[in-house]
């Protein structure tokens, strides 16, 4: 099954592992594209086999117990990563013992000192206009109530945006925003930015403000030139004798 | 008999019955705005500075100093706390103004509010203002109560203040506001309320703050929005067509109290309609609003 994605972008080797597929390439499930130089990688299954139970837990470098999500194999399968190496996304553990995490970061990091979640390597246009949102503007400004990627999509059980029914976003949404309804979800932008055939009104009201903006600036600054302008002239032209008010 | 005073940038002569020397000397002022007008701007003008300082940081939030002033403030839970309150304050204020013309306009018949309405006389001002700035003309338009500009002040606020409470609201219980309305109400709010901001802002530092503190004829400060009270110099000159109306309503001047250092006003009139109150003067006497129409 070919995996489909919003982006052609490579899964990117975060630290330093070489890329084990990209999207579009035809994968046996769990099985990677062997490296030409590196040992064969285990695959999938193999690393289900112990992250597929529940009550993990993982020790990070500075002694801080981080617990783990058990990983269900079907929904991993059947999402549309589920042809990709377990790897492609956590490069660092291809080893056992598994090498010490440094730290597991809010933004799905896992192991990087990068503040840009592991999503947006593949995902960077979602994650530009994510960024551009309200939920982007609560992450900037470093409130951990913001939402990340996998609050919204899940970790391993991501399915194609089009297969979500809007009671499936309204709950989503409802895990923060209490009550929310599908009106409510409705307004998502879904990661795109609006435009003429998305979020028509949404744009133009955009463009409106802008003329709007320019105008009414451009009349005020212009009023206020040439009323210190005349002013300047009447002073000299009265010299002394002029009244210094208007 | 008065002689009538002389306006206009270029003539400088005031002729009075007291001497031209004596009135300069003795500055007489008139009541132009009421406790009400001057409350519900100092209002607006607090709760838009802290609204400034604690919704930019949000509007512009990839910025590095957005991120460092909100973790000063501590935390964007504070700012948003901080901006809510002041646009609530601020709605609160809308409202306030709104039943205050209401009651002065229907209940106590004063009409003189009307005055903001836009009039063909104001853009056939605004005409005129363009060609005295080209030199075309040399002298200003004389004004009413309020000028074009002062007008379109206050219409572009109460469209501003419109348009960023409803958006602001919809952000603030955007659960609430979809049990009614479409969902893309939500984008529309987000980006119709940061930008209305920033149009807001804008007209405010560039423009208003010119007007009120750093035009060279009000430097530092036009203090009459804040005192209510504006001399009759200026009045004359910046609303020579309303100080006209308000001189014929004068009593005679041998009627005033003798002996009134500094500033005074013109005492009572029965021909006037009912004032809204009074303000008291420098010494502790309630004088007439006569300015309040």
């Amino acid at each position: 099954m070919t995996v489909i994605g919003w982006s052609s972008r490579t899964p990117a080797s975060l630290a330093g592992a070489e890329p084990l597929a990209s999207a579009g390439d035809v994968v046996s499930e769990g099985v990677p594209a062997p490296s030409a130089d590196g040992p064969e990688l285990p695959s999938n299954d193999f690393c289900l086999i112990c992250h597929s139970q529940p009550g993990l837990s993982v020790t990070l470098s500075d002694g801080e117990e981080q617990p783990l999500d058990a990983v269900d194999p079907e929904a991993l399968s059947s999402s549309v990563h589920g042809e990709l190496s377990c790897l492609s996304c956590h490069p660092t553990q291809s080893t056992l013992p598994h090498p010490k995490l440094t730290h597991m970061g809010k933004h799905l990091t896992i192991d990087t000192d990068s503040d840009v979640p592991l999503c947006s390597s593949c995902h960077e246009h979602e994650y530009e206009a994510y960024l551009d949102s309200v939920h982007g503007t609560v992450t900037k400004l470093e409130d951990d109530r913001a939402p990340n990627c996998i609050d919204c999509h899940t970790t391993h059980s991501v399915q194609p945006v089009q297969e979500w029914t809007k009671s499936d976003r309204a709950e989503r949404c409802g895990q923060c925003h209490t009550g929310a309804n599908t009106k409510f979800a409705d307004g998502a932008l879904g990661h795109r930015a609006p435009s003429r055939g998305w979020f028509t009104v949404t744009y133009f009201s955009g463009q409106f403000l802008i003329v709007l903006t320019a105008a009414v600036l451009a009349f005020g600054i212009l009023h206020v030139e040439f009323d210190v302008l005349r002013w300047i002239v009447g002073k000299v032209q009265n010299g002394k004798k002029g009244s210094t008010k208007r | 008999m008065r002689i009538p005073l002389q306006l206009g940038r270029r003539q400088m002569a005031v002729a009075g019955p007291l001497g031209s020397h004596q009135a300069l000397d003795r500055e007489q002022y008139i009541v132009r705005f009421d406790t009400h007008q001057r409350l519900q701007h100092f209002l607006m003008m607090s709760t838009f500075i802290i609204l400034l300082f604690t919704g930019f940081p949000q509007r512009f939030s990839e910025l590095g100093v957005s991120q460092w002033w909100v973790s000063t403030l501590g935390g964007l839970e504070t700012v948003r706390t901080i901006h809510r309150v002041a646009g609530l304050v601020m709605l609160a204020d809308a409202v306030y103004h709104v039943c205050y013309l209401i009651h002065r306009i229907v209940i106590q018949r004063r009409l003189g509010a009307l005055d903001m309405i836009p009039k063909p006389k104001d853009a056939r001002d605004a005409y005129h203002m363009l060609r005295y700035f080209l030199r075309l003309s040399p002298e200003r338009p004389k004004f009413g109560r309020f000028s074009y500009l002062e007008k379109f002040d206050y219409w572009a606020v109460f469209w501003g203040i419109a348009v960023i409470g409803i958006s602001g609201l919809i952000l603030f219980l955007p659960v609430l506001a979809t049990r009614f309305l479409p969902g893309e109400t939500l984008q529309v709010a987000h980006i119709v309320h940061g930008d209305e901001a920033i149009l807001a802002v804008g007209w405010i530092l560039l423009v208003h703050m010119f007007n009120a503190h750093l035009a060279p004829w009000v430097f530092p400060f036009n203090p009459a929005i804040f005192t209510g009270r504006l001399s009759r110099k200026h009045y004359a000159e910046e609303h020579p067509l309303e100080y006209a109306q308000l001189k014929m309503s004068e009593p005679a001047v041998a009627s005033q109290p003798e002996g009134q250092p500094g500033c005074r006003t013109v005492s009572e009139t029965d021909s006037l309609p009912s004032t809204m109150g009074s303000v008291p003067g420098p010494e502790g006497e309630a004088q007439s609003v006569e300015g309040m129409r």
